[in-house]
Formats: structure tokens, C-alpha cells, sequence
């Protein structure tokens, strides 16, 4: 009986000498619940902070992003049903200027708000459409109609003075 | 909840609002939407504010002797 018992503490005592050398103290150390806090904290405070540069570039493009008046053609040059490319507001923002059926003008950024391809003006559907991945936009108020972009076409507001058709500002949202 | 549970979940619950925070802010950042990157800003620096005074009041109450 004694002898069963001394086997049976003796099996104990070697598997709990097995658990113990199947800990690594360094894990033991370095992966524990205060170390998944203080990592998690960590990560709050960096993902935080990350949002700040888009903050301060944003207030920076505000203040560089002064109203700029640009004459882009005479009311006559342009026929109805045509368009026109230009840029604005800098250079390397191509735009496009249409003088739709209805005899209006209505201008927007033309890089397409899916993939950037540029959009034309479509006379005979009287549609913007992007020919990379067929996607219509509303000539009246640049809103995405059929494919995949999601958001408008940022709208340049015109004023016509003297004949001439002037872009003297952007909405990027709107509608 | 004690003290110390709050403020240990409270951290993950700052850490959710900094992640939806920073997607919002560069969202608005290439959209153009100025307003929305300054309130995702304003939100992400309340939160890391909170998440900090959250992650000392934890720390004194788990090494407390």
C-alpha cells in the first residue's frame, strides 16, 4: 500500500518536473497580461497620434488654398453640347468644362473619383462617363449614376462675365 | 466593475475609437473634407488623452503593494 502511494507521489513529482521545463521564462516574462496592456496602450497612443499629420497638412492646404479666378474660354468658342479641358485649380488638376443641351455651363474635376482615369463628356447619352470601367456621371450635378464610383465629381463653380466663362472656385463635396 | 477592470477594457475600447479615428481622418484627408479630418483629429487626441489617464490609473491599482 505504503509503496503504491511513494510510486504514485513519484509519477506526480515527475510530471509536475516535466511542467516545469516546459516553461520559457522569457515568454513567461514578456508575454503576460500586463505586457498585452502596456502593448495595446501603445498602439492607442501611436494610432492617436498618427491622426495629427492629417490635421496639420489640412490646415496648411487651407491656407494656401486661396480662391483663384481663371478664365477658361469665351461663350463662343464653346458650341452647345461640347466640351472643353482645362485645369484648375492648379495645373495638375485637369477639369472639364461642358455646355450641356439645356445651354448651361457646368464645369468638374475630371479624374474620375473611382480610379482616376479621366472622364468625357458623352453628348449623345448627355452623360460624363469614364471609359476605364464604365462609369456614368450626371452632367447637371456630377454625381455618380452607373459603375463603380461611389462619390461625385468635385464641382468647379463658373461665373460668366463679358462673354467670357471664369472658374472661380471648388466644391469637392457636394450635392 | 472595479476601478481597475474599467480602466483595463477602457483601453480597448480607446484604442476601437483611434483605429475608426485615423481611417476617418485619412478618408477626409484624401476626400477633401476638411471638417471631417478635424473632427476625427479632435476625437483620436480625446481618446488618447482618456486611453492615458486609463492605462495610470490601471497601473497604480495593478502595482499597488
Amino acid at each position: 500500500m505504503s509503496d503504491d502511494k511513494n510510486k504514485t507521489h513519484h509519477e506526480d513529482d515527475k510530471d509536475m518536473i516535466k511542467l516545469i521545463d516546459n516553461l520559457n521564462r522569457k515568454d513567461d516574462v514578456h508575454l503576460n497580461r500586463r505586457a498585452f496592456l502596456k502593448a495595446s496602450f501603445g498602439a492607442t497612443v501611436a494610432i492617436g497620434l498618427a491622426t495629427t499629420p492629417f490635421g496639420i497638412f489640412t490646415f496648411l492646404r487651407d491656407e494656401n488654398g486661396e480662391v483663384k479666378r481663371v478664365e477658361i474660354t469665351d461663350i463662343d468658342d464653346l458650341a452647345v453640347g461640347e466640351s472643353r479641358n482645362f485645369n484648375y485649380p492648379t495645373k495638375n488638376e485637369p477639369a472639364i468644362l461642358v455646355r450641356t443641351p439645356e445651354d448651361k455651363f457646368v464645369a468638374y474635376n475630371n479624374k474620375c473619383t473611382h480610379l482616376q482615369c479621366p472622364v468625357f463628356y458623352e453628348h449623345k447619352e448627355n452623360v460624363l462617363l469614364c471609359p476605364c470601367h464604365k462609369g456614368y456621371f450626371n452632367v447637371d450635378s456630377g454625381q455618380p449614376m452607373a459603375g463603380p464610383p461611389q462619390r461625385e465629381l468635385p464641382k468647379i463653380l463658373l461665373e460668366i462675365k463679358d462673354g467670357k466663362v471664369f472658374a472661380v472656385g471648388r466644391e469637392v463635396r457636394h450635392g | 466593475m472595479d476601478k481597475k477592470r474599467t480602466a483595463f477594457f477602457s483601453i480597448f475600447l480607446f484604442l476601437a475609437i483611434n483605429v475608426f479615428s485615423l481611417s476617418n481622418a485619412i478618408e477626409g484627408y484624401y476626400g477633401q473634407e476638411d471638417e471631417r479630418v478635424y473632427g476625427a483629429v479632435a476625437v483620436a487626441l480625446i481618446s488618447t488623452i482618456l486611453a492615458t489617464t486609463a492605462f495610470f490609473i490601471w497601473r497604480k491599482a495593478e502595482y499597488k503593494k
